[in-house]
């Protein structure tokens, strides 16, 4: 299970990085990243939302409320022009971040 | 439709509601979002066996605590927040000017009846007895005024929240709430007015000026003071409570 910090630092990545296979929900969109984590990856979440409203603030994404196939009303999220920038940006530093730990990890690997 | 049984899940799902919308951090449409999440969710649960009310439950768990979901949630809609603030602090003057206003002028007025009733000589009898008795009444309308205010703002004002909100709606409402408020008012400050008008009917300028006099002195001193003291100790509770 990852750390709540990890969790917190790594929703905005992880969110524009589903929206890049098309439009969600929040509920789908909390099950696709528990799917792929194996489960790792834990939400608490009622909180994706604010950080949902944070990034449509910033022009990342855009919503749009629909009736979704089993006629439940649904907000749908979409990935901006911007989004796309941002994410580009979020790649470069997490990219950053694991090169650095995997060579660490390289020269050392009993040490942990 | 969602279905039924002796646990009623759409009442449930409102009052699951109502205890977010307490909080001004949320807004109608985050409300209906999570109400979609919520039943997104519970619809998985069902179908891994599930009762409607254990997957109501665990839905709400994962969903997570209100307060929580507030805080953050506030952070989004800080505005509606701060506007929150504003409305209840408005409130709160208001109400504590009116009460407060009210059971110092009947107070005082009681006792400097009380002292020109009584042929209460300031010069001969000196000044101890009226500056305790002036101070006394004062302590005794504010410990009124504060219990007065508590009880309409903190225990009444949960249940009158909702209301106000619903009567909000109404422009006939508004209006009937607006001039009775306004009714309660003038009414106050016309008694307030018409006892002093008595009392100086009844008495010489010269006693009713001097029993003017120390029970306004004696008002601002005490009720100053009291307030000064219950701030600071209200802020030092604070204070331990954040830290915690």
């Amino acid at each position: 299970m990852l750390s709540k910090d990890l969790v917190a630092a790594s929703a905005v990545p992880l969110v524009l990085s589903v929206l890049t296979e098309g439009e969600n929900y929040g509920y789908a969109l909390i099950q696709r990243v528990r799917e792929l984590s194996g489960g790792k990856i834990e939400w608490t979440e009622g909180m994706l939302y604010p950080v949902l409203h944070w990034m449509e603030k910033e022009g990342f994404i855009e919503s749009e409320w629909r009736e979704g196939e089993t006629g439940r009303k649904r907000k749908y999220y979409r990935m901006r022009q911007e989004g796309r920038k941002a994410l580009q940006e979020e790649k470069q530093q997490w990219m950053s971040v694991h090169e650095t730990l995997t060579k660490l990890w390289k020269q050392q690997p009993r040490s942990t | 439709m969602e279905t039924t049984t002796s646990f009623d899940l759409n009442r449930s799902i409102q009052n699951w509601r109502e205890n977010l919308g307490q909080s001004p951090a949320f807004q109608r449409e985050n409300l209906d979002e999570l109400e979609t999440h919520l039943r997104d969710s519970m619809t998985a649960l069902q179908t891994h066996g599930l009762s409607t009310e254990e997957a109501f439950v665990v839905a709400t768990a994962r969903i997570g605590k209100n307060r929580l979901l507030g805080a953050e949630f506030g952070k989004i809609n800080g505005q509606a927040v701060w506007f929150d603030r504003m409305l209840w602090m408005l409130i709160g003057i208001q109400v504590w000017g009116l009460v407060s206003g009210l059971m110092n002028s009947i107070s005082s007025n009681a006792v400097s009846l009380g002292l020109i009733g009584g042929h209460f000589d300031f010069a001969a009898h000196g000044r101890t007895f009226p500056m305790i008795l002036f101070g006394l009444v004062r302590l005794l309308a504010i410990a009124g005024s504060l219990g007065i205010c508590w009880w309409l703002i903190v225990r009444k004002g949960q249940s009158f929240g909702p209301r106000i909100e619903k009567s909000l709606h109404r422009r006939a409402m508004l209006a009937a709430v607006c001039g009775s408020l306004c009714v309660i008012f003038l009414s106050s400050s016309l008694l307030i007015f018409g006892s002093q008008m008595l009392l100086l009917k009844f008495t010489d300028m010269r006693t009713f000026g001097e029993a003017m006099a120390y029970s306004n002195f004696f008002g601002w001193a005490v009720q100053g003071l009291t307030l000064i003291v219950l701030t600071l100790f209200l802020a030092r509770k604070r204070l331990r409570l954040s830290k915690a």
